[in-house]
């Protein structure tokens, strides 16, 4: 039994058409109503185990559906971000949306937030103490607001003792920020510091801001 | 030594900036001041350093710890660079973390002006909430309809079955707990005085055995001696067993026509 096959006996679900060989257009039309029913950004994991495709083939089908449907020019997109796909609003609508929903929306972080989602984006994974090392202040509230705003995440801890918990930035970080992998952040015209490492850090680790 | 504010210009700063940090403090005096970040003149950016704190508890600003921490590290490295340099603290800088730290903290400020940017473009992508999918649990196996009909049947018995002997006993168990109803006098008083009308004189115990109930017995007691107390029935004779025998006083009757207990 190849991987594929195997990878669809184990599905839970009965996917019907699992025996047929779908055209590249009903793929494209049934992933874009998976990624609207998700919400969420869908693992490529488990776009291949529905769709029965490994996942160079997934990638590139999702990057030739990504090409298509967003030259559309509608008034949503598909977001690609290597390991996940994900249906979101444009930008541009905002206001609109809004207004019609009813809602606030974020249209600024705190400088506070910003400076600690910068050393985390920049560095990650890091732990609390390394953000504070930096910023020369306590950044608990900042850290625990960019989770609430789910921003960031805490999904391993530094094996050393006490086990501080290491955040990194999540996929609604990429969305926000316009990018698709955290590659795409910005580049700064970084000054070099003559003593970039040891003396700063209080759990070993280098404090750089690489990009 | 040279303070490039007095104090009230600090306070005019302080009403404009609000600082992240001790560090950022630093960073805007060192700009201000154009010095090189490499090269810091510690007296100098220390004096300004403490004249803003002070500045601070003048308009009863809180003053973080942190900047007092940071006071006393410029303290301690401006104490350092008034020793005189030995051969073993030659090649130390005492400024050098410092620096280091400076430079790591501005090139955060860089980053966040730029990510400040991005987000206000980019934070308006809105994205759906995961639709919530009735799970369908709907259950499909084939099943023969006599069966199901057999089985309601089988339990319609065995409802009844449980029914009738819960009834029995539920009586059982009532008939303990619940009171018995009570018989109202006038009841007995119309049915005594109809037995003797159609049977003529009426022995007390003929009457009393009619009684089902222990209610019945008083209440056929009671109407007796009512019917008694006024006269509308008499006391003809005691049996043998010295109980009274009862019939109605037709002189009475004669006398009263329109008496209630009469009309039947």
């Amino acid at each position: 039994m190849t991987e594929n096959e195997e990878k669809t006996m184990i599905a839970s679900s009965t996917v019907e058409n699992e025996e047929k060989e779908l055209s590249e257009e009903e793929l494209f039309r049934a992933i874009e109503a998976v990624l609207f029913a998700a919400g969420y950004p869908v693992p490529m994991e488990k776009l291949c185990q529905v769709f029965s495709k490994d996942k160079r083939e997934m990638r590139k089908i999702a990057a030739k559906l990504c090409d298509y449907f967003n030259s559309l020019q509608l008034g949503i997109m598909i977001l690609n971000f290597e390991d996940s796909l994900q249906l979101c609003t444009k930008e541009e609508f905002k206001n609109y949306i809004r207004e019609a929903l009813g809602i606030k929306m974020s249209g600024k972080l705190s400088a506070s937030s910003l400076e600690v989602l910068a050393i985390i984006a920049y560095n990650q994974p890091v732990t609390k103490a390394f953000v504070e090392n930096i910023r020369g202040v306590d950044c608990s509230y900042a850290i625990s607001s960019l989770m609430d705003k789910g921003l960031v995440d805490s999904k391993d801890r530094l094996d050393v003792p006490g086990r501080p918990m290491l955040y990194s930035t999540t996929e609604n970080f990429l969305r926000c920020f316009g990018i698709s992998k955290l590659d795409e952040l910005p580049n700064l015209d970084i000054k070099a510091s003559s003593l970039q490492n040891s003396n700063n850090d209080s759990d070993g680790e280098q404090m750089t801001l690489n990009i | 030594m040279n303070t490039a504010y007095t104090s009230n210009e600090l306070s005019f700063k302080l009403e404009n900036l609000s600082f992240e940090g001790p560090l950022d403090l630093l960073l805007t005096l060192i700009y201000k001041n154009k010095v090189d970040i490499y090269d810091i003149p510690i007296s100098l950016i220390l004096d300004q350093y403490l004249e803003y704190i002070g500045a601070m508890r003048e308009m009863d600003m809180d003053v973080a710890g942190e900047f007092i921490t940071m006071a006393s590290q410029l303290m301690v490295i401006k104490s350092k660079m008034l020793l005189p340099k030995t051969k073993s603290t030659e090649d130390e800088d005492p400024r050098s973390d410092l620096a280091s730290s400076l430079i790591a903290y501005e090139n955060v400020k860089k980053a966040t002006v730029s990510l400040g940017n991005l987000y206000m473009e980019y934070s308006g992508r809105s994205i759906k909430e995961t639709d919530e999918i009735d799970v369908d649990n709907s259950y499909v196996a084939p099943h023969d309809l006599d069966a199901i009909v057999k089985a309601f049947e089988r339990i319609v018995k065995r409802q009844r079955l449980l029914a009738d002997s819960r009834n029995e006993e539920a009586e059982a168990n009532l008939n303990t707990i619940v009171v018995n109803k009570i018989t109202p006098i006038e009841v007995k008083v119309v049915a005594i005085l109809r037995d003797l009308k159609s049977q003529g004189a009426m022995s007390f115990e003929a009457i009393i055995c009619k009684s089902k109930t222990r209610s019945d017995i008083v209440a056929i007691f009671i109407a007796t001696l009512q019917l008694i107390a006024k006269n509308i029935i008499l006391i003809k004779e005691f049996d043998e067993n010295n109980i009274p025998i009862l019939e109605i006083n037709y002189d009475r009757e004669r006398r009263k026509n329109n008496d209630s207990f009469l009309d039947s």
